[in-house]
């Protein structure tokens, strides 16, 4: 009975609004006065890697399990992975995003793991181009190899010259093994000159070719290296029993006695110091009581990296902070003592050049049967074309590589700045980038900057080579901050950081400090990386959308908005864990 | 089977035995415990619907409209902010006559903070379209919940069914819960007008022409003004098969009344100890009980009202710079009736402030001594003051 109260349902005269008609018809888009923009961008640790590796793609696809994509990646702009995946001083990490929510993620960590467990067949990227020119690089350190690598790459015929019996410069002459195995180096070298490369060794630019003979060819890169170690300025020319450590490094064997009876002081406070002291000590089989590393900086200021100066205390080697050489005290050519006066280091903060003054009256002496003096590194005098302009004893360039001679450019510890491998690798990288444009009659000063890598020292030559500015330019100059992640989707999880040997074990070999992360706790930290800055089909934007807007390509996979019913609100914006879609004008 | 239960968990109890499929709702003093109770169903696996969690009360309501353009019964409980932040989503309700039933318990709005009783909350929500009912104890709230589905299930506008704040919803009284077998025969599953078929949608509330849209507003009202026979109707059926009826007021030794208190939900109970013992005195007292607040019973009432010489509204809320709202509601369906009865609007227990029945006879004591009514409320009886 009461059901006559119930109201007519009648389509024609409905008594609440409804429509069966489609949705479609009402163009919410119209509403709108933002629209969501989706760009991939730079990640902080990419733009703070002076190589400019786009590490988030290199996470990304290691996430994937695709570890030879990731050393791929690696491998687009750095050609020594395995080597900076050890060495590198690492200061993407630093910069990483992951950093402000718990812990950096282990970046050199995975640049080792990709190049210990990947493979990437890179042989056929470097197809010569008959057409392209002929370059000579002089010197197979670190800048040399990147900037063969690089050429040999764009389709360049390169010539490597190399002065020692094996290539590698430094990283061979310099970096112990117990740091970077012969075998990996020796690997990436390898793969360097599979790309089509002609090399000489044993061959002194100057003497066994002539500068003439290097000169006719298109375009030189200068990567000489200071090969020669400083002796001490104020104390009496080198007699036997002093020596310095970069010679001492290039032959340990011949320089050490396998017992302890003889003392050895060790006289600086950078990387080449503490590398003789944990060579030496390694010679010694661990016995560490009569190696003292003595150099005038504080402890927190050597210019050695913080890591190596904690696992050459850990292998017991005394350092001494704060005092200089003031005297050596010799008998019969041999010396006998050296003492050493408090000291103080200005740092000039334009040139980075060190000033040590010694302070008081106060002497300590230290007994010595040898002294290794690593305080700094020469150029050779005669390893250079005549004419060409050298200041402090460095190679005078313009911040594109470019030396007084016109088709001469140079990079790495020969041209000053940091004397870092990473750095090194960066000079080759623009060496060849400044080279290829120099011969294709391109403006370098324009290149660089387009494919310059947020507003970090780097540029990406891949982004160059196979990119140009219409490959959206705009992903390398958009840094995404941790303020532009969505860390909802993150929650808190520890580091994890590889097992080093035992310092009473490694002390008395050879053997590689680190045996890397084991591939579980590798799977980790990978995951732990956001991967800032790149769009990983997550999908998370399509779940928010209220209205549905979001179109995702069925066969690209690119993301992006549907003009008619986009609100603008704004929410994927919001929602998206990686800083991929910013809200813009409607017009821009 | 009789069971010793808390208004809200009589509210939860009659929400579950009306089968509602979906449940979209928010925690909030005092409503929280009717949420949680439904929830240790859910995660029983014995309340038969589905909780949705949601982010807030927006949110619970505009999930219980879609859900019940859909076709399936849906229940949601909150109180105070909570319901001041559903405002506009219970205007959409109404809009598109979607037949919720919802369960407010009476709180304090803010500010100041406070969490006891007062009707402001859901009086403030008087012109949203919504059928409003006041309840007294545990039983009518159970009761109540029951009807309201069969009421706005017959003419497709939502219900709220009010309790007090700890008055009701903390109390706990003996409470007859009906067998699922009876509530099942007496109410059917629900049947939309219009269903909304998410596999091919439909748009409801769309954008009208003035005109249209003054009909769909004039439907509305119609079918509230329907609700006041179908909700008689309702309660009588009810009484008929569960021996319990309310009326849609609640009139109290009102035939040979001189002086009577009009009012609403747990005064209403203080009111019937005030009025025994001046009857016993030999003074002829009344009370009237408003349980549908909307649609406004005015017919009713006049009906019930119109032999009484004076009358005092108790009001447990206050239409701040007006006077208590049931007050001027009952005075406005006064004055189509010949005759003029003053009516003295008391406003007392605001802030859930205890209102004894020591109050009750004071506002009677204090309507026989004045001829006239003052157009401000009273706030204040002397004497009354504990």
């Amino acid at each position: 009975m009461i059901d006559r109260y119930r109201p007519m349902v009648s389509r024609d005269d409905p008594f609440v609004a409804v429509s069966w008609k489609s949705t479609r018809a009402f163009k919410t888009g119209t509403q709108r006065s933002e629209k969501p923009l989706f760009a991939n961008k730079v990640a902080p640790c990419r733009q703070a890697c002076p190589i400019g590796i786009d590490i988030p793609t290199a996470f990304h696809l290691a996430s994937e399990g695709d570890i030879d994509g990731a050393l791929r990646t690696f491998l687009e702009e750095n050609p020594l992975p395995g080597v900076c995946g050890r060495v590198c001083y690492h200061p993407c990490e630093s910069e990483c995003n992951r950093g402000s929510l718990d812990e950096p993620i282990g970046i050199r960590t995975l640049e080792r793991f990709a190049s210990d467990h990947g493979k990437a067949d890179i042989a056929g990227d470097g197809a010569a181009d008959s057409k392209k020119g002929k370059i000579a690089v002089i010197g197979s350190g670190p800048a040399g190899l990147s900037a063969c690598y690089h050429m040999a790459r764009s389709g360049y015929h390169v010539t490597l010259i190399e002065a020692r019996a094996e290539l590698g410069g430094m990283l061979r002459y310099g970096i112990p093994p117990y740091r970077l195995p012969r075998s990996v180096l020796n690997c990436e070298i390898e793969r360097i000159i599979s790309l089509g490369i002609t090399t000489q060794v044993a061959t002194r630019a100057g003497e066994d070719i002539s500068w003439e003979e290097l000169r006719s060819f298109d375009a030189l890169f200068l990567s000489v290296g200071l090969q020669e170690g400083r002796f001490l300025p104020e104390l009496n020319v080198p007699g036997a029993g002093m020596i310095t450590g970069l010679d001492f490094l290039a032959d340990p064997w011949r320089w050490s006695r396998e017992d302890d009876t003889n003392k050895v002081l060790i006289v600086g406070g950078g990387n080449v110091a503490i590398d003789a002291a944990r060579t030496l000590i390694r010679i010694r089989r661990g016995r560490a009581s009569t190696i003292t590393v003595v150099c005038p900086e504080p402890r927190e200021h050597m210019p050695a990296l913080p890591e190596e100066i904690a696992e050459a205390l850990e292998e017991g080697i005394t350092i001494v902070n704060g005092w200089a050489p003031h005297r050596l005290n010799e008998d019969g050519g041999r010396p006998i003592s050296l003492d050493f006066r408090s000291a103080e280091v200005r740092r000039d903060r334009e040139t980075g050049n060190v000033e040590v003054t010694t302070v008081g009256r106060e002497t300590r002496g230290y007994p010595v049967d040898m002294i290794i003096v690593a305080i700094g590194q020469h150029m050779r005098a005669d390893s250079l074309p005549a004419g060409i302009d050298i200041k402090d004893g460095k190679i005078v360039t313009d911040q594109f590589g470019r030396t007084s001679l016109p088709e001469v450019f140079a990079g790495g510890d020969a041209i000053g700045g940091r004397a870092f491998v990473a750095d090194a690798v960066a000079d080759g990288k623009r060496g060849a980038a400044a080279i290829s444009c120099f011969l294709e009659g391109r403006a370098i000063e324009n290149e660089l900057q387009i494919h310059r890598v947020g507003q970090g020292p780097a540029f990406s030559i891949e982004h160059y080579m196979r990119g140009g500015p219409g490959k959206d330019a705009g992903s390398l100059k958009r840094v995404v901050t941790f303020e532009d992640l969505n860390t909802l989707f993150f929650s808190e999880r520890a580091r994890r950081d590889q097992e080093r040997l035992q310092p009473k074990v490694r002390s008395k070999c050879f053997d590689e400090v680190s045996p890397g992360l084991d591939p579980s706790a590798m799977i980790e930290e990978i995951s732990r990386c956001f991967r800032c800055g790149i769009c990983i089909d997550c999908g998370i934007c399509l779940d928010f959308c209220p209205d549905l807007s979001i179109i995702k390509d069925a066969e690209s996979g690119i993301y992006s908005f549907d003009p008619d019913y986009c609100k603008g609100c704004g929410v994927c914006s919001v929602a998206c864990p990686r800083g991929i879609i910013q809200m813009v004008g409607e017009r821009s | 089977m009789r069971m010793l239960i808390t208004g809200n968990h009589a509210a939860a109890y009659g929400a579950r035995l009306a089968r509602p499929q979906v449940i979209a709702a928010y925690p909030i003093t005092p409503q929280s415990p009717i949420y949680e109770k439904l929830s240790e169903w859910d995660g029983e696996g014995t309340l038969g619907g589905r909780m949705m969690r949601v982010e807030s009360e927006h949110s619970a309501m505009a999930a219980c409209i879609a859900a019940s353009l859909t076709g399936v019964r849906t229940f949601t409980a909150t109180a105070s902010q909570g319901l001041a932040l559903m405002h506009e989503m219970l205007h959409f309700a109404s809009g598109v006559r979607a037949p919720i039933v919802m369960v407010n318990v009476n709180r304090s709005l803010a500010a100041p903070w406070s969490f006891w009783s007062e009707q402001t909350d859901s009086l403030s929500q008087r012109d949203t379209g919504w059928l409003q009912f006041y309840v007294a104890d545990n039983q009518e709230t159970l009761d109540t919940v029951i009807q309201a589905y069969r009421i706005s299930e017959t003419i497709f506008l939502p219900s709220m069914v009010v309790l007090e704040a700890f008055y009701t919803s903390h109390f706990m009284e003996p409470v007859e819960i009906p067998d699922q077998a009876q509530v099942d025969e007496f109410l059917p599953p629900f049947e939309p007008a219009f269903r909304l078929d998410p596999g091919n949608p439909a748009a409801f509330s769309q954008t009208v022409t003035q005109g249209q849209y003054a009909q769909f507003r004039m439907k509305r009202h119609a079918a509230m003004e329907d609700a006041l026979h179908v909700a008689e109707h309702v309660d009588t059926q009810y009484q008929g098969q569960f021996g319990r009826g309310y009326g849609l007021m609640d009139c109290y030794r009102l035939e040979d009344a001189e002086v009577v208190v009009v009012t609403a939900g747990t005064i209403g109970s203080t009111a019937r100890v005030a009025i025994d013992t001046m009857r016993e005195e030999g003074r002829k007292a009344g009370m009237v009980r408003i349980r549908l607040f909307r649609p406004f019973p005015k017919t009713q009432l006049i009906e019930a009202l119109k032999h009484v010489k004076k009358i005092a509204v108790i009001d447990r809320n206050l239409s701040v710079g007006q006077e208590g709202i049931f007050c001027g509601e009952l005075k406005s369906a006064l004055y189509s009736w010949t005759e003029r009865i003053p009516v003295f609007g008391f406003v007392l227990g605001l802030g859930g402030t205890n209102v004894s029945p020591l109050h009750i006879r004071g506002a009677l004591d204090f309507i026989e001594r004045y001829d006239h009514a003052p157009a401000k409320p009273i706030f204040d009886i002397e004497g009354c003051n504990e």
